[in-house]
């Protein structure tokens, strides 16, 4: 049987780590301000944050907060990771579209458009945790719990992977919620069992 | 029992609306591929595989697709039409669910700045796709950049195997839009020609718009003698628009799908159908995994000199080409392929090959924010 070991929760109104508020966000504040705030507040040296778009410092913070004192215990290739959104990418889509096109001189950024991928983000927590399994980005309009637990739950089984990161990762018209849960195998019975229901209750804990 | 069994597939691209029809252009050389003009928001000219301004209305009006599906739904509802055709399946079955891959859906919807559109939401897109065949589930939509449509394949597998649905239609789509060719334009990754996957003078990438689909089942009857076997997916971790220099996630997702076959080994591989974007980078990361496994002499090709980089569409596409070959006995030649361009030898096939028995072939794929995938086909003999 696999474990919600931990798990972090962002939206606009806090953040909250294994049911305890880690912190109050102050939802006048744009994201980018709110996510800068909290990342200096993390004291990590990790400029590469700077460059990415909302949806990518959603997911990094949020993974941060998961993984920070956290050691895998297996091989980097038993590592998975499985991420699920509404919005996509389109967040910065409409950005690089108004940017590209909505001006006076043709002028297309490459940077902003490698952004304009939802797996990127998954890239991006890749790079900084050493996740090099299996992985997978969904789109769907509320998150597919029977789903996404079965398919991680196979590949658990499979042995394909001993360990996984797994969750919800949105931002659309400034608006974060993410919710991301570290997957183990269980030890202690204190632990959330890992399983359709108690996903579902978190991802609405997320959206309450 | 794991078997799964593929009771029909489409490919729907500039060069047909068949599987059979895309299979004759390319015996006979054709591509897809053609210069296309600037225009007023697009102040380049570029080489891309594109369907004619009629092709896909006279489609949707030969299967009565209302006017109102947009431009990508109506490409994957012919798709799954074209798939189905005598197919007794019921669509509308709780049994029977939809995976769609696409790396961005209804993107021409930006475009005409309507950004209220709901169309341009994938899982919306996905869902019109879905309940037009009233069926009842969700459908799952992977958007897994370039390995959407091979991660695809490996989802409805395990999908299939544990018994998640009975029957699986696996659709896979992208346009060419201005929001694509603008950003690919400004990376400088698409080629100033023709692609030419792997070879010393490559330039880059051309893009290209397709729908491709397989219908998968637990229950099939030998409608093709063609087993799904193996199947990875993994993360190179190393930059968020090159794959790693040394193939190393490649190499996993390869090594993976090889373990997961019972007494298989690497010299039963009669081909390979590689990514082959024709770019500098994947290429090279391409040639270095297959060295890892001693796989240069194997036949080795890449369709995107055919049709371009259908993105979502591709893993599938090249999927049933892979297939398709084994089940024809014929390789095919890797289009724009002349001369060696990549650090390790491979064994790219200049020419339409025909052979005596094919049995095994290795698909691989590879994505922006550092995702590789691999799976293997094998030819069932006694059937």
């Amino acid at each position: 049987m696999f474990s919600i070991a931990k798990y972090v929760i962002l939206n606009s109104r806090n953040i909250i780590v294994d049911g305890e508020e880690f912190l109050k966000l102050d939802h006048s504040l744009e994201f980018k301000e709110q996510a800068k705030k909290i990342y200096q507040s993390l004291e990590i040296d990790y400029p590469k944050f700077y460059k990415m778009d909302n949806l990518s410092k959603a997911a990094f913070i949020s993974a941060e907060l998961l993984l920070n004192q956290h050691v895998f215990n297996c091989d980097q290739e038993k590592i998975g990771l499985f991420i699920s959104n509404k919005a996509s990418s389109l967040e910065t889509d409409e950005a690089y579209y108004t940017k590209t096109f909505e001006q006076d001189i043709f002028q297309a950024n490459p940077a902003l458009f490698v952004y304009t991928l939802p797996n990127i983000m998954m890239g991006e927590l890749c790079i900084r945790h050493k996740i090099k399994g299996e992985q997978s980005m969904w789109v769907s309009d509320n998150l597919n719990a029977n789903f996404v637990s079965k398919y991680v739950n196979l590949l658990f089984n499979d042995n394909l992977l001993e360990t996984a990161v797994i969750g919800w990762v949105d931002l659309y018209q400034d608006k974060p919620e993410t919710m991301l849960c570290l997957l183990e195998k269980k030890e202690e019975n204190k632990n959330l069992e890992f399983n359709e229901e108690n996903l579902m209750a978190l991802y609405q804990k997320l959206k309450g | 029992m794991d078997k799964i069994s593929i009771l029909a597939d489409n490919i729907l691209s500039p060069l047909g609306n068949s599987t059979a029809s895309n299979i004759e252009a390319m015996l006979q050389g054709d591509s897809g591929i053609q210069k296309q003009a600037a225009t007023d928001l697009l102040p380049f000219d570029y080489y891309a595989s594109k369907f004619s301004d009629t092709q896909i209305d006279n489609l949707s009006e030969k299967f009565q697709i209302d006017s109102s599906y947009s431009r990508l739904e109506k490409m994957c509802l012919v798709s799954i039409k074209e798939a189905m055709s005598n197919l007794p399946l019921d669509l509308s079955s709780a049994e029977l669910g939809f995976i769609v891959s696409t790396t961005k859906g209804n993107i021409d919807l930006l475009s005409v700045n309507n950004k209220d559109q709901q169309g341009k939401f994938l899982y919306n897109f996905a869902n019109n796709v879905s309940q037009y065949f009233n069926n009842p589930n969700k459908p799952i939509v992977i958007s897994n950049a370039c390995i959407s449509g091979v991660l695809g394949i490996i989802t409805a597998k395990r999908l299939l195997r544990i018994g998640h649905y009975k029957h699986i239609i696996l659709v896979g789509a992208d346009l060419i839009s201005d929001f694509t060719l603008s950003g690919f334009y400004a990376l400088k990754a698409m080629s100033s020609d023709i692609c030419k996957p792997f070879d010393k003078n490559r330039k880059g990438i051309n893009l290209g718009e397709a729908a491709s689909c397989m219908i998968l089942s637990r229950e099939g009857n030998g409608e093709m003698p063609i087993s799904i076997c193996g199947g990875a997916s993994s993360n190179d971790a190393n930059h968020i628009s090159g794959p790693s220099r040394t193939g190393a996630g490649m190499i996993a997702v390869i090594k993976s799908s090889f373990a997961q076959i019972e007494n298989f080994q690497k010299e039963k591989i009669d081909f390979i159908s590689a990514h082959g974007t024709g770019t500098l980078y994947n290429d090279e990361m391409e040639s270095k995994a297959f060295n890892h496994f001693k796989l240069n002499d194997v036949p080795l090709n890449s369709f995107k000199g055919y049709f371009g980089h259908t993105l979502g569409a591709a893993g599938i596409l090249e999927s049933i080409l892979s297939y398709q070959s084994l089940l024809t006995n014929n390789l095919f030649a890797s289009r724009g392929f002349s001369e060696q361009g990549t650090t390790e030898v491979l064994n790219v096939l200049k020419q339409n090959e025909k052979k005596d028995n094919l049995s095994w072939a290795l698909k691989t794929a590879s994505g922006f924010g550092g995702c590789n995938a691999a799976i293997l086909f094998n030819k069932l003999e006694n059937v």
